[in-house]
This record gives C-alpha cells, sequence and structure tokens, in this order.
C-alpha cells in the first residue's frame, strides 16, 4: 500500500471530525456530495472501517426525503442531482437497501427537460433524448446523466428504458473529435473541446451498455494523450476510472496518483479531493461502483 | 472631481443581509443615486509584463477610492476562469493580471485578498487552476483561491427578481467579502453580444446548486440573470483584463484581440458601456445593458465622466459573428467612434 494512500485516508477521516458526514469547510453544515464521494473513496480504497462509514451512510439516509431523493444537504433539499452519488455511497457499504430502492424509483421518475430542436437550433446535440439535469426542470447534461447510469446500473436497472435512453443520450453527446465535455458537442457550428472528467465519466457508464463504437475509441486515444499530464484530483480520477474500464490501468498510474497527492493545495476543497484520489487508487474501485 | 464612495454609507453585508428590503428601504435612494453618475478610467497596458500595479494605482485615485477606504478591507478577486485550455489562454483573466490587481490590493493596505471562481463550464476546479496558468501565480503570490463552485451556502434574498428566482444561493466567501472585484477578460459573447464586467459574476453563484452549465440561470434568461445578481450581490469594483480580449465566437471559441487597454470604474452598467464602445458595439443596443440603464446605473456617454485616456483613438472594433454584426455593431448603428 503506497504511503499517500495511508496518509490520505487519515486525513479525510479527521477532515470529517466529530461531525456525521464531511462538508466543504471545517465545522460547517454535512454536505451529501463530499459525503458520498467520502464513503466510495474510503471503501474503494479499503481504509475505514465499516462502522466509520456506516455512521456517514445513515446520515445520508437521514437526510433521504420521502420520495426518495437526496438533496445536497439537511438544509437544501434541493437540487437532487447527489442522489445517484448516494445510491452509490450505500451500495459500496453493502446496506441500505430500502435506501437504494426508493432513490433509484426517485431517479427513474426523474428526467430533465427535453423537446424536438428546430432546424436552424444553435446547438448540435438531439436535444429531445431524456436524460437527467443537475436542477429540475432544467436541460439533461453530461455528468448526472452519467453519475444515473452508473447508480442505476449497481441497482440492477442496466436493462431499464431510462437507462438505455441515457445510454444513448451520452453516445449523441460524444464530441466528433474523441472525448466529452459537459454536454455541449457543438454550438453554432463550431465544435468544443473536451475535457477529461466527463469523458472519463462517460466511459464508466457505458461500460457494460454498449459495443466499443468509434465514439469509445476516439475517447480512449483522448485519453491516452490526456492522461500522463493530469494532475488534477477529479479528473485524474475519472478519467483513470473510465480508461482502466475499457483497456487497462496505465502502469504508470500509481506515480500520477501520488504526484497529484502530493501537490494539493492547502486551501483545496481537500476533501473531495482526497476522495476522488482514494477512490482512484484504490484495488476496489471499480467493484465500489458497481463495475467488478 | 472624481466621486468619493462614502465608506459606511451602505456596506456590501449590511445590504446583502437586508436583501431585497434595502432597496425599497433609505438606502436605497443613496445606493440608486450613486449609479446615476459614474467615472470610468481607462488606461493603455501594453502587455502583462508592463507596470500594471502603477496603472491601478493611478485608477484607485482616480476613481476616489482611497488607501484609507481601501485599507483593513477583505477583498474577494473574481476572475473569469469560465473554460481552461492551455491552447487558448485568451478565454480567462490572464493570471498576471490577477496577481497585479491582488498586490495593488495588499499595497492599498486590504487585510485579506482571496480569489474565487465558480467557473461554469468544468467541474473540476483544480484542472482549472492548472490549464488556465493561475496555480502557479497563486502558489508564487501566496493567494489563497475559494472554490466558489463548493462552499457552504445561504439562500440571500433576489434583490431584482426578474427571473423568478425569490433566492439566489451565495457562497459564504461571496458574503464575508468586504469588497467583491469583478476582473472580466474583454469578450464578445454568442448569446448576449458582449461578456463583460456584469455577466462575470454568473460565476459567482455555486454550480453545485445551479449546475454546470448553470441551466436555471440561462432558462429564465441571461440578461434577468445578469441583472438579478448584480443587483443582489452588489459588487463594489470592476477592473476588466483588456490587454488581450476575445473577439468573434467568444467567450470560449473566438480568437485573441490584442487591445492593450484596462478598463476601472466602480458602476458596472459603466464600465460594460465603456468597454462595448471600445469594442465598436453600442451598448444601447446590447440587451443586458438597455435592462440595466436606470436601475443599475448609467450606460449613456453623458452620463459616464471618462477618467484616464480618451476613448477616441482606442476603439477596435472587434469581430461579431454575423447573427450579432447587425444587432449591435456601432458601425452599423452608426454610433461608431473614431477608431484606432
Amino acid at each position: 500500500m503506497a504511503d499517500w494512500i495511508e496518509n490520505a485516508a487519515k486525513e479525510l477521516l479527521s477532515l470529517r471530525g466529530t461531525a456525521p458526514g464531511w462538508s466543504f469547510r471545517s465545522g460547517a453544515e454535512p454536505f451529501s456530495e463530499p459525503s458520498a464521494l467520502a464513503i466510495l473513496g474510503l471503501a474503494g480504497a479499503g481504509r475505514a472501517r465499516a462502522a466509520d462509514l456506516a455512521a456517514t451512510g445513515k446520515w445520508l439516509a437521514g437526510i433521504q426525503q420521502a420520495d426518495g431523493s437526496v438533496g445536497l444537504a439537511e438544509s437544501i433539499p434541493e437540487p437532487t442531482w447527489p442522489t445517484a452519488l448516494a445510491i452509490l455511497a450505500w451500495g459500496s457499504l453493502g446496506g441500505f437497501a430500502a435506501e437504494r430502492s426508493k432513490a433509484a424509483g426517485y431517479l427513474l421518475g426523474f428526467a430533465g427537460a427535453h423537446w424536438q430542436k428546430p432546424p436552424d437550433d444553435p446547438v448540435g446535440h438531439d436535444t429531445s433524448i431524456k436524460g437527467w439535469p443537475w436542477a429540475a426542470g432544467t436541460h439533461s447534461w453530461l455528468e448526472p446523466t452519467a453519475l444515473a447510469l452508473l447508480a442505476l446500473k449497481r441497482e440492477g436497472h442496466g436493462s431499464h428504458e431510462r437507462v438505455r435512453e441515457g445510454t444513448r443520450l451520452i453516445l449523441d453527446r460524444a464530441l466528433p473529435g474523441g472525448g466529452w465535455n459537459y454536454g455541449n458537442t457543438t454550438v453554432l457550428g463550431r465544435e468544443l473541446r473536451p475535457v477529461p472528467g466527463p469523458t472519463g465519466l462517460a466511459l464508466l457508464a457505458l461500460s457494460g451498455q454498449t459495443p466499443r463504437t468509434g465514439a469509445l475509441e476516439r475517447a480512449l486515444v483522448y485519453l491516452s494523450v490526456e492522461l500522463p499530464r493530469i494532475r488534477a484530483p477529479e479528473s485524474l480520477c475519472w478519467a483513470l476510472l473510465g480508461f482502466a474500464a475499457w483497456t487497462a490501468r496505465p502502469g504508470a498510474a500509481a506515480g500520477w496518483l501520488a504526484e497529484a497527492h502530493a501537490r494539493m493545495r492547502p486551501d483545496g476543497v481537500r476533501a473531495l479531493q482526497l476522495s476522488h484520489l482514494l477512490l482512484a487508487g484504490g484495488k476496489d474501485a471499480l467493484p465500489a461502483l458497481g463495475l467488478a | 472631481m472624481t466621486q468619493e464612495i462614502q465608506p459606511g454609507l451602505l456596506t456590501r453585508r449590511n445590504f446583502l443581509a437586508g436583501g431585497a428590503l434595502a432597496l425599497a428601504g433609505a438606502g436605497f435612494g443613496a445606493w440608486w443615486w450613486q449609479r446615476q453618475i459614474a467615472d470610468v478610467f481607462v488606461a493603455r497596458a501594453a502587455s502583462y509584463e508592463a507596470d500594471l500595479g502603477a496603472t491601478l494605482a493611478a485608477g484607485f485615485a482616480e476613481l476616489g477610492l482611497s488607501g484609507e477606504w481601501l485599507k483593513g478591507k477583505a477583498v474577494l478577486l473574481k476572475p473569469n476562469l469560465v473554460e481552461p485550455s492551455a491552447v487558448a489562454p485568451h478565454i480567462n483573466t490572464h493570471p498576471r493580471f490577477v496577481q497585479a490587481v491582488a498586490d495593488a490590493f495588499r499595497r492599498a493596505g486590504a487585510r485579506k485578498v482571496v480569489v474565487a471562481e465558480g467557473q461554469g463550464h468544468v467541474r473540476d476546479t483544480e484542472l482549472v487552476l492548472d490549464l488556465s496558468g493561475l496555480r502557479g501565480i497563486l502558489d508564487e503570490a501566496r493567494l489563497p483561491f475559494v472554490d466558489l463552485n463548493h462552499d457552504v451556502v445561504t439562500p440571500v434574498p433576489n434583490a431584482l427578481g426578474l427571473t423568478g428566482h425569490k433566492r439566489l444561493y451565495l457562497p459564504r466567501a461571496v458574503l464575508e467579502a468586504d469588497l467583491v472585484v469583478s476582473l472580466p477578460k474583454m469578450k464578445t459573447h454568442h448569446w448576449v453580444g458582449a461578456t463583460l464586467a456584469m455577466k462575470n459574476l454568473f460565476g459567482v453563484l455555486p454550480g453545485m446548486v445551479y449546475g454546470w452549465p448553470k441551466t436555471p440561470l440561462h432558462q429564465a434568461g441571461i440578461e434577468k440573470s445578469i441583472l438579478d445578481i448584480n443587483a443582489t450581490v452588489a459588487p463594489q469594483l470592476a477592473i476588466v483584463d483588456g490587454i488581450v480580449g476575445m473577439e468573434g465566437d467568444g467567450p470560449i471559441m473566438g480568437e485573441p484581440k490584442g487591445m492593450g487597454l484596462i478598463v476601472m470604474g466602480t458602476n458596472f452598467p459603466a464600465v460594460d458601456a465603456t468597454c462595448c464602445r471600445l469594442m465598436g458595439i453600442a451598448p444601447e443596443r446590447v440587451k443586458y445593458l438597455q435592462m440595466a440603464a436606470g436601475r443599475l446605473g448609467p450606460i449613456q456617454e453623458h452620463w459616464i465622466r471618462q477618467r484616464g485616456e480618451s476613448l477616441s483613438g482606442l476603439v477596435k472594433p472587434f469581430r461579431l459573428l454575423p447573427h450579432w454584426e447587425k444587432e449591435i455593431s456601432a458601425v452599423a448603428s452608426g454610433a461608431m467612434l473614431a477608431t484606432g
């Protein structure tokens, strides 16, 4: 086990302190995103006692709403995009069956705004495909759709119509030149640029859902070029895991992760960064996401 | 003569605490009238290696921002880092520009200077800092950075309410600042014509609430959102990076445009209107500025007291996308100043 993993896990656990979950600032109210990601990171790295993580799992269950959704925090019930992360976190703990089922039901009934676009519409993607939005009543984007697909696949809904349509959305949003960004392909005829994090998440979400098409090949080529120069934890995490889900983990990955940990800024959102690095560095990362 | 800002007349934190009530109450009169005649300072800056500190100090003086008033303030600098690309540095406010502004506030006695952004397209803030080149400057200058997309947030009353959002969620870092300073890049924008000091404040709203991109605001109307955010956040100063701007398909896919200018002011519509004139855009034809005029400040030339360089001779028309050319071009509207 690399030293940095031990150190990262210790720091991450210390950041929670005596609170039931993790926040963005010391002493502030816990938020669902850092809490779910910390569970995934620590579980993926195998660096925390199950009982310690279960306490945060229970806190997440405590803020789950009657409709099954999980908001940003106890005091901020909307938007509900962290619901998918909560499912993945609960799943990695191996329990919370009732909560997961209820949350999956919520996701299956929740969709982004979609419409038939006119012929002269400035955006290139198919706006009629239903996926998942960041906020209720708004358009579907790449990352919330990918997270929802991962969560629903984990809960056994891989062949559900919503998952099939979400898969179609992700393929439709692939950039012609390779990779994905937040979810726009072309605007006013100009192809936009890919970004490693969303590309990795898209590849993870498509894993097991689609054959290795040209879009996937182009994305893998894009990541093979980008990965050696990424040291930003979140991007490195999703790019590495997405790449590994379709090919193999690059031999240099352990060194990249250690470097990324060593150069973390003291005033960054360290809970999120440590969680991403632990998730990517742990031997159980793909099982933690339900992709064993 | 310059217009002195009265310390304590209406502080940001008092304004935000009062929210919409402040607009309807006694403070509104003073706040509103301060926005009827505005000073805008324009200075030449040949490059990012020039002595920007001297220019910024001159700007503070011309705008009546005395050292006494700046002393002890907690300052939040909001650059424009909407999307990072190592191959297109003209997308973002230049890191050396951010450093020069931070140094200027430190020299003026600011108690604390932080850089903060809640970028709209890329969730990973660390990637944004790496690819924009800002990370190296933060380390070198020991400048703290706050990720506004991931901060503790508080709902505050929407001071205008044009979007229908009764409250806007603001990060704690924004609420804690005495001065919010917008550091936009001088750019065209494919949806609203130009993105300057006012549009840059989209980036103080947290992505975890509004998403990447911030679709609830786009859906409610970008122009309405620009006004709601500016009225609610109540920023105090804009310092525009017009050294190298972006023309054409901005704010992301356009080409660099060398202007060699810095534009500063405490009234944001006046600053944006002045930038538009320098870009060869008729501000009266830019919808968000039409809406801001009279509500948040002046955009007509006769209500803007020009400080520093005269505009004539500095105007270099920006290339506009075809759908904007007829709509907002100063040439098309017959409002063109002498071009440089």
